[in-house]
């Protein structure tokens, strides 16, 4: 019965938090639009022009939204099979795993793009670990999942 | 050698430890991919515990220093930062009740590294699914949640409150994390009974 009850709480819950990571993902593709806004006022003629600074911090801040949008995405997946009720499966820990490694990339990409603002632009440095912090707990979990899986698949194995 | 520079090789130092914390590695040849992925998990614990040991040694040192005025590494006295632009040299100088509140947060911080480092352990001993390593996750959620309701506490005596409700939300994420892995242990305890 507690057993079934935890399921329950689980399903309940990725329900939540998926609905939640869908607001996410139109979050991300609206923040991708709205960053190349800049770029549309030099298209139209006798549109103002655009500085450098503007033009590396928008095609950026572009490219950064896709690799929040895969890392959305990847947890979005990982929380419908939950919603689904497959804890434990090899689709769901793939997705967990890849959310983890897209968010290592996300982290990395961050790093570059404020570092070579701060080398063309003078801008000053503010980088986080917050990310491969994640990404690194992301990945953990994800192993340990694995571990999970393969439990699951002996026991269906053995009944 | 110039910043840039720097930044570049210690990206590329960071991502060749995170490649190799990834891809462990030529001496697990031969093994069998369980034994593998557990000895992954088992080396990637080790270092976390190192880190959280040294972490937990210079906290500790810190909070001694701040309290009986001695210097803290290249400072000339130790400092504690309450709040944004709330730093105190020396507890004499804190409000009324604001250094138990300090302390008390201080002290749940050193229950949650000790508690972190008590799973990892169970990790490296090769431990995945047990009732404890549900219970020390569960710990670090409710520590989060303690935590930003100390940390509420202690910013509501300043006028500029500048508080996150993001640790709340990773702490019922983890308090979430353990119920999955709940579901794990129970796996494994119903594959030990058919065994």
């Amino acid at each position: 019965m507690k057993n079934f009850q935890n399921k329950a709480k689980i399903i309940n819950v990725s329900k939540v938090i998926r609905a939640i990571l869908y607001a996410g993902l139109c979050l991300w593709i609206f923040a991708f639009f709205a960053s190349l806004v800049p770029f549309s006022f030099c298209i139209f003629p006798g549109g103002s022009q655009i500085h450098p600074i503007q033009a590396y911090a928008s095609s950026g801040s572009a490219l950064m939204c896709v690799f929040y949008f895969l890392v959305n995405l990847k947890l979005f997946h990982f929380f419908e099979r939950l919603k689904n009720g497959c804890l434990f499966d090899m689709q769901t820990v793939g997705c967990l795993d890849a959310a983890g490694k897209w968010c290592i990339l996300l982290w990395f990409y961050d790093g570059l793009f404020y570092g070579i603002r701060t080398l063309c632009f003078q801008v000053k440095m503010n980088w986080e670990f917050g990310s491969l912090f994640s990404a690194l707990t992301l990945i953990f979990v994800a192993w340990l999942s694995k571990e999970a899986q393969e439990l699951q698949e002996e026991q269906q194995l053995t009944v | 050698m110039h910043g840039f520079a720097i930044l570049l090789l210690f990206l590329g130092l960071i991502a060749f430890a995170v490649f190799r914390f990834l891809h462990l590695r030529p001496a697990a040849k031969g093994l069998k991919p369980a034994a593998v992925r557990l000895s992954r998990i088992q080396t990637a614990s080790w270092w976390i515990q190192v880190a959280i040991g040294f972490s937990f040694l210079v906290g500790v040192y810190a909070l001694v220093s701040f309290l009986c005025g001695w210097p803290f590494f290249s400072e000339h006295q130790a400092r504690m930062v309450v709040g944004p632009g709330h730093v105190y040299t020396s507890p004499a100088e804190m409000p009324d009740g604001l250094l138990a509140l300090a302390l008390v947060k201080t002290g749940l911080a050193f229950a949650a590294m000790a508690v972190l480092f008590a799973l990892f352990n169970l990790y490296w001993r090769g431990i995945l699914f047990s009732a404890r390593n549900v219970l020390y996750i569960r710990f670090q959620g409710y520590y989060l949640i303690l935590s930003f309701i100390v940390d509420y506490q202690i910013q509501s005596r300043f006028h500029d409150m500048d508080l996150s409700t993001t640790p709340v939300f990773i702490g019922l994420i983890i308090i979430f994390l353990a119920w999955i892995m709940d579901e794990g242990r129970k796996i494994q305890e119903e594959q030990e009974l058919t065994v």
